[in-house]
């Protein structure tokens, strides 16, 4: 008996493999994706990197936010299954398969497919890692052999947040079929979803997420405190997100639909009756790539930024040939002259000589940390090559810790040269750059699944309605051009709205990349680039998947 | 007065690698005058529903002329075939073809919405058809909220919107109970007697009864032909019985 359900399961998913394959690769990315964030967060090697504790804590919150995005992400894509196949099911009811036999199919199908995905996925981020880590090494400048390393803590975390959303996804689908009566499961597909109703408690409810999280955004004063409370704000932004294309979109298609002069002509008739008619569905997924095109943008503008402003914040950050710092200091007179007679003594052993030795100012970031009383910074100009510089400053730290000195209360908290110092901001831009292209890519892909995902399904939903229309009278143009609004209206309506985010996320951007040394002018500029180089790509997207669509609603 | 002329209409099926030819038409010629009431039957596989597709400008035939008014439905463009689809024709279905997605009332204005009428145009005409097919209070409802008879009267409502010079109908009856049916067949009556010209395809002998006329088509070729003339429904409904018995059997004609 359990071998049968076993082989009705397989046949299932095979026999339904046009809308299960993309399910079930959408997962296996996921989860590799999903992995690979907790191997490189956990991987003590990259947090002995310079910046590397800065980064895993990104990648945690990164792994947070993923998370939430897997479930919502997935969910949608399950939920489209279940409508799809409500009048198979309904077949085998007929058939004689009683609730609790189905039951059991529906169970084995759905392990077999989140099984499989996951272990494919485990596989696949394993495999992936070892290349990842080596382009990560690779950026922050650090030379390193191939290693085939496995997180087993990677794996467990992802197990359970797969595992958890394997279970919601089985209650789900185990309730759908429970709630819904024979005669219902054969029509299911036909009758589709009623009418949404206009809610607009829940648009209210979206707007005031929207305004705290953007009043969070924009109210931040120090950085370095509030970056938890900058990924706060993203969840409210996400949640308000969602809430208002819930409702605001529903609220948006009738009111066309009210005006009666507009809703009765071609161009708004079949696209705003047909996006209606299923907004609940559409809404999850339009701001889905809302806040999927947001955080690529996010992610895209702050690292181009960085490695824009990399020249400029190693010159901001390191004025002179080397930087001295002085903690504790009580007489700021006789540390500098002592500094002086030090590297003086130390430029005399290379050859060089000494040009200039003074105070220098503090920079915005030491007044950001708080630091020990009588901190100084003295800046030591010299004159010679690059390399006598630098082993200048190598004796300099070696002469630090000679003991006959009298300034016992001076202490040198650190001393660095331009090519030290150089070395330790490439690798932190480095591993900012290399962040901004892991989230940014994982972004992107997940986005383009999920519209092309989304229009094709669709497309699936909307043969019927289109071969009916142009039996109706209806033009091949008059589809082509029905398709485009309606593809236009899904697809830009996201856009639109995600770069008002961006506007509000500009401020901390900005402030993000200040502490970087890097101007608000090259965030500015390097946001503008990103945002028309994502929309020329969108666009391209948006162009492949209205002809995908176009094609299968054209489909004899 | 002449609408329809059907000439020596001929389709062939090509599959695509050049293999079988399919014959689907071999030699389809008769006419319908303006205000007819006729009903073609054949069995599966007869060539019915091709015939109604050349008709209705979804397909076009091999060889032969089809000529409705004087124009020449083979010789019309992908465009003005779908503009002269909706203000010429009007279309009923077997399993209906409404939108799930529109109202009544919207599916019965989706062709006068395509051709660019003003709202105020649309109602003025919805009225008087929806009081004459009893749909009146169902304009609001979706198809999936109503029965088979009443779908099937939406969607006549919808073939006669644009004031077609015919409605083809496809099967209408196959998707209905026999009460819904008879129901049907009486608007089609009606209509008919208002004047509108019906072209209805079907292998329901009670359906062809109530035509004026019934055509047979057996292979590909118009086998035979009877006119209703003075008889009654039930005289008409046994020679029609006795044509199938004789195509049956493959009897004299």
């Amino acid at each position: 008996m359990k071998e049968l359900y076993r082989n009705l399961a397989k046949q299932n998913l095979i026999k339904n493999k046009r809308i299960y394959v993309p399910y079930i690769l959408a997962q296996v990315l996921m989860v590799a994706l999903f992995y690979n964030l907790l191997f490189l967060e956990g991987n003590p090697n990259i947090s002995l990197l310079p910046g590397g504790e800065t980064i895993q804590q990104m990648l945690a919150y990164g792994a947070l936010l993923m998370s939430l995005f897997v479930m919502i992400f997935l969910f949608y894509v399950n939920s489209f299954l279940m409508k799809q196949r409500k009048k198979e099911f309904g077949l085998y009811r007929v058939l004689g398969m009683e609730y609790r036999h189905l039951k059991r199919v529906v169970f084995y199908e759905t392990c077999l497919a989140n099984v499989t995905a996951f272990a494919a996925g485990i596989v696949a981020g394993i495999l992936f890692s070892g290349l990842l880590y080596m382009i990560l090494l690779k950026m922050l400048g650090v030379r390193s052999a191939l290693v085939f390393g496995i997180s087993g803590g990677g794996i467990i975390l992802s197990f359970f947040l797969f595992g958890f959303l394997f279970l919601l996804v089985l209650l789900y689908n185990l309730r759908q079929l429970r709630r819904l009566k024979l005669s219902e499961l054969l029509q299911a597909q036909a009758q589709g979803e009623r009418e949404p109703k206009a809610k607009k408690g829940l648009m209210v409810f979206g707007i005031v997420n929207l305004a705290i999280g953007y009043l969070i955004a924009l109210f931040v004063r120090n950085i370095f405190a509030s970056l938890p409370w900058f990924f706060v704000a993203a969840v409210f932004v996400v949640i308000g997100t969602y809430a208002l294309f819930t409702a605001g979109s529903i609220i948006f298609l009738k009111k066309i639909k009210a005006n009666k002069g507009q809703y009765y002509t071609p161009r708004y008739f079949t696209a705003v009756s047909g996006l209606l008619y299923r907004m609940k569905q559409n809404a999850a997924g339009l701001a889905g790539i809302c806040v999927l095109s947001t955080m690529i943008l996010v992610t895209c503008c702050v690292s181009v930024s960085v490695y824009i402003g990399q020249q400029h914040a190693i010159r901001t950050l390191f004025p002179a040939d080397i930087m001295v710092t002085v903690s504790g200091s009580t007489n700021p007179e006789q540390d500098l002259d002592y500094i002086k007679e030090q590297s003086e003594k130390a430029a005399d052993q290379i050859g060089i000589s000494v040009e200039d030795v003074k105070l220098g100012e503090l920079s915005d970031v030491d007044k950001n940390i708080q630091l020990l009383e009588g901190t100084q910074n003295v800046e030591i100009t010299l004159s010679g090559e690059e390399k006598e510089k630098y082993e200048c400053s190598k004796l300099l730290e070696l002469n630090q810790d000679d003991s006959s000195h009298t300034y016992a209360l001076a202490h040198f908290a650190c001393k660095q040269s331009p090519s030290d110092g150089t070395a330790s901001i490439k690798a932190t831009y480095g591993g900012f750059l290399f962040l901004g292209i892991f989230l940014g890519t994982m972004f992107m892909s997940a986005t383009v699944l999920m519209m092309y995902y989304k229009q094709i399904s669709e497309g699936y939903e909307d043969r019927k309605r289109y071969v009916i229309m142009k039996k109706v009278g209806m033009s091949a143009d008059e589809v082509k051009e029905s398709i485009q609004t309606q593809v236009l209206l899904v697809f830009f309506l996201p856009l639109a709205m995600a770069s008002v985010h961006i506007l509000v996320a500009l401020k901390i951007m900005i402030k993000i990349c200040g502490i970087l040394s890097i101007g608000w002018g090259t965030v500015l500029l390097s946001t503008i680039g990103t945002v028309l180089v994502f929309g020329a790509i969108y666009i391209g997207v948006y162009r492949q998947t209205a002809k995908a669509y176009y094609a299968i609603v054209d489909q004899q | 007065m002449e609408l329809l002329k059907v000439e020596q209409v001929q389709k062939i099926y090509t599959t695509r690698f050049g293999g079988n030819n399919v014959q689907a038409l071999r030699d389809i010629t008769f006419s319908i005058e303006k205000g007819e009431y006729v009903a073609i039957m054949g069995e599966s596989g007869s060539g019915k529903t091709t015939l109604l597709n050349i008709l209705a400008t979804l397909d076009q035939p091999t060889k032969g002329k089809i000529a409705l008014e004087g124009t020449d439905l083979g010789r019309i463009s992908e465009k003005k075939a779908a503009k002269f689809r909706r203000e010429q024709l009007g279309f009923v279905f077997q399993d209906f073809n409404l939108l799930d997605t529109l109202s009544v009332k919207d599916n019965i204005l989706l062709p006068m919405v395509l051709s660019g009428f003003s709202h105020k145009e649309m109602i003025s005409r919805l009225k008087p058809i929806a009081a004459r097919l009893h749909i009146t209070e169902l304009l609001e409802k979706y198809p999936y909220e109503i029965s088979g008879g009443q779908k099937q009267r939406t969607a006549i409502a919808r073939g006669l919107i644009m004031n077609p010079k015919v409605i083809l109908a496809d099967e209408p009856t196959g998707a209905l109970d026999s009460h819904a049916a008879m129901q049907l067949l009486e608007v089609f009556g009606e209509i008919n007697q208002d004047g509108q010209t019906i072209l209805m395809v079907t292998h329901s002998t009670e359906a062809a009864s109530h035509a004026k006329r019934v055509l047979f088509i057996k292979d590909g070729i118009v086998y035979h032909q009877i006119y209703r003339g003075d008889r009654s429904r039930e005289e008409m409904y046994q020679m029609i019985t006795n044509v199938l018995t004789a195509i049956a059997t493959g009897g004299e004609r």
